[in-house]
């Protein structure tokens, strides 16, 4: 009896001291979520610029100048404008346009442009009437990359659209003179035709509703990467609780156990009140997160747990619309996101006591865990997908326990919570406190 | 007065190094008793053995004539242990370490802070500091308290004064007095004159074994001891 009272009151004591270090434990973690957001700024400012750099090309347009080609170059401007416009070409090559060929080489060799259209003169003309000049397309013998070839298939497509077009064009002509069609009829249903192909080959989207559709579950880039986030928080924010976790040292350990106190047990309610309150707090914030998803679906693209799912809707005006479906298992979800936090939780700070307790030291416990996480999480796929890692590092990743935190992360996040996954992280947390714990009884 | 411990032929060893090799002694009722020695003689293992936190190799050891070791709970209920370490909770504070102590206890810790140990000891100032920002002595009377709050019949204590100021050990000696002047038992050890002048009898531990101080002595004489 008395062996339990000692238990009970050790369990609320240490409640009440991971909970007293709340405001240590936030201030700590608000530093390190300050330094996670301006890196992941950082990132994403880098990666944007890179983005730009490497995979935009520009492309150098040169114009004929002879006089009855001048009056052509206002729709071909026209066109390359309107092309520009589509999705697919304005993510691969932005167009410039030049009106001298040797200028434009000039640019290609100092790098300042990656690819050169010269038109030749009488450019529409020649294709409305079967002539069919082509356009030279110069590139340079080096710097082929992604986006050249993205781009020289962009044009073999064009010349595909347009070859058939153009032979439909021609059918046409060829249909209303054996008809006995007069010129007339053969000029009008030309005009006609080539406004029609004009119209439809250029703006290909009026055929198209793009639809995106979030939620489907799968984790996305940047769910991937706030898994990471979020479970390197949870590790470094045991560096905050190194005080609370660590070894209590021999002395008490040997006065505990005098009164029928194993230390063992003392360590465990240790784990279970950080955990507990990292639970609470973090409850709160998913909870939050979850109802934000619904009113601001940029944070849907992190996390898709209160499993709305989210459709955008470009119409053929190319007007877009919002629709956000309820998923009938948003709830339990949640719910269950809420208990898998619960098992996250002291899969992570049972894991940081085991380093404490081996590294024995409070500043040699922090380096350990800081390090080692860090090595574990590259392992385990946590900042590059384990395909693009060698095969070894993969293997080593499997048998990490980061692996599988990291695995909970990003069921919690998507809303897709396994009980496998929770089974192997809860297995982790008891035999990390199984450790400790026997460790501690040796006293 | 009945012997309230008796140790006899007690013998410890670390390893191949023999410790104790036969230490004998015994304690009376309301006694102080002083227990001096070189450094690393043995003194803090037969401390820890008459606590219950180590086990002799041999020999027996008899509490009012019962053997602790066959007897559950009597090391808890009997001895009050300062160790020279404190066994405190850091990340607590003062009043917290004394609840947990003074869960299972039968006595009151809201009275006691008023009238008994933790208030003699004057840690009533304290009471929600947490431990790891008390001073040495601070945490030394808190230790202290701790291992009282049973208010158990015998205390032993391992250097109660070490690395302490003049003040604070002054303070600890005046309630040891307080403590043996209701019938309680000390059993200290110490390198402090002023510590060993409390005490009604003296043991010196050398080479293992106990050998019993005519009176109590210090200054030269007591060097001369350690010394021979």
């Amino acid at each position: 009896m008395k062996k339990i009272k000692k238990h009970r009151m050790l369990f609320a004591l240490q409640m009440k001291a991971a909970f007293m270090a709340l405001p240590k434990i936030m201030a700590g973690m608000l530093v390190f979520a300050v330094l996670m957001v301006i890196m992941a700024i950082a990132l994403v400012k880098v990666t944007e610029s890179t983005d730009d750099k490497a995979n935009v090309m520009k492309v150098g347009v040169v114009y004929p100048q002879s006089e009855e080609s001048k009056e052509e170059n206002m729709y071909i401007e026209q066109a390359f404008g309107m092309l520009e416009n589509v999705d697919a070409v304005k993510e691969a090559c932005t167009f410039v346009n030049y009106y001298s060929e040797e200028n434009a080489l000039q640019d290609m060799k100092a790098s300042n442009i990656n690819a050169v259209i010269v038109l030749p003169e009488k450019f529409i003309s020649s294709i409305l009437y079967g002539e069919n000049t082509p356009a030279r397309i110069v590139f340079p013998s080096s710097d082929v990359n992604n986006s050249s070839v993205v781009f020289r298939e962009i044009l073999r497509s064009a010349a595909s659209d347009l070859s058939s077009a153009q032979a439909g064009i021609y059918a046409v002509d060829d249909t209303i003179s054996e008809l006995g069609g007069s010129d007339k009829d053969r000029e009008n249903a030309n005009t006609y035709m080539n406004l029609r192909y004009i119209a439809y080959v250029i703006d290909r989207e009026a055929y198209y509703e793009v639809v995106d559709v979030n939620g489907d579950r799968a984790s996305s880039a940047v769910q991937f990467y706030t898994a990471t986030g979020m479970l390197l928080f949870l590790l470094m924010g045991g560096i905050t609780c190194v005080e609370l976790l660590k070894s209590e040292g021999r002395v008490l350990n040997v006065a505990l156990k005098r009164f029928g106190v194993t230390p063992g047990a003392n360590h465990i309610y240790k784990v279970l009140g950080v955990s507990t309150v990292f639970w609470t707090v973090i409850s709160v914030v998913y909870a939050l997160v979850s109802l934000m998803v619904v009113r601001f679906p940029v944070v849907a693209k992190a996390v898709t747990v209160v499993g709305s799912i989210k459709e955008t809707v470009v119409n053929s005006d190319g007007s877009k619309k919002l629709i956000i479906q309820y998923n009938d298992a948003a709830l339990t979800d949640v719910l269950l996101g809420v208990c898998a936090l619960a098992v996250l939780m002291l899969a992570v700070f049972s894991f940081a006591g085991v380093i404490f307790r081996i590294a024995g030291k409070s500043v040699s416990g922090v380096i350990l865990l800081f390090l080692l996480s860090v090595v574990m999480m590259f392992c385990a796929g946590c900042f590059m997908p384990i395909s693009m890692l060698p095969s070894v590092v993969g293997k080593i990743g499997t048998i990490t326990p980061i692996r599988y935190m990291f695995d909970m992360c990003n069921q919690i996040l998507t809303g897709s919570v396994e009980l496998l996954t929770v089974g192997i992280n809860a297995l982790f947390a008891v035999a990390f406190m199984g450790i400790v714990a026997f460790m501690e009884n040796r006293v | 007065m009945t012997n309230i411990i008796e140790v006899d032929n007690i013998c410890k060893n670390y390893g191949l190094k023999k410790v104790l090799k036969g230490a004998s002694f015994y304690v009376k009722q309301g006694e102080c008793v002083g227990i001096v020695g070189a450094n690393g003689c043995g003194k803090s293992t037969l401390l820890s053995i008459l606590s219950g936190i180590n086990k002799p190799r041999k020999g027996t050891l008899t509490y009012a004539g019962k053997n602790p070791f066959k007897n559950k709970g009597m090391f808890s209920d009997m001895i009050g242990y300062v160790p020279q370490e404190n066994p405190l909770m850091e990340q607590l504070s003062v009043y917290d370490n004394l609840k947990f102590w003074y869960c299972d206890s039968r006595r009151d810790l809201k009275q006691d802070l008023v009238s008994g140990t933790p208030a003699a000891l004057g840690l009533g100032e304290y009471l929600y500091t947490r431990v790891d920002k008390l001073s040495g002595g601070m945490k030394k009377r808190l230790s202290i308290a701790c291992a009282l709050a049973n208010f158990p019949p015998i205390i032993i204590m391992d250097e109660p004064g070490a690395s302490l100021d003049i003040v604070c050990k002054e303070d600890i000696k005046s309630y040891l007095k307080k403590y043996l002047s209701v019938g309680g038992t000390v059993i200290l050890t110490s390198h402090e004159e002023c510590e060993l002048a409390l005490c009604n009898r003296m043991y010196l531990l050398k080479d293992g074994v106990m050998q019993e101080l005519e009176g109590c002595p210090n200054g030269e004489k007591l060097m001369e001891y350690i010394r021979l």
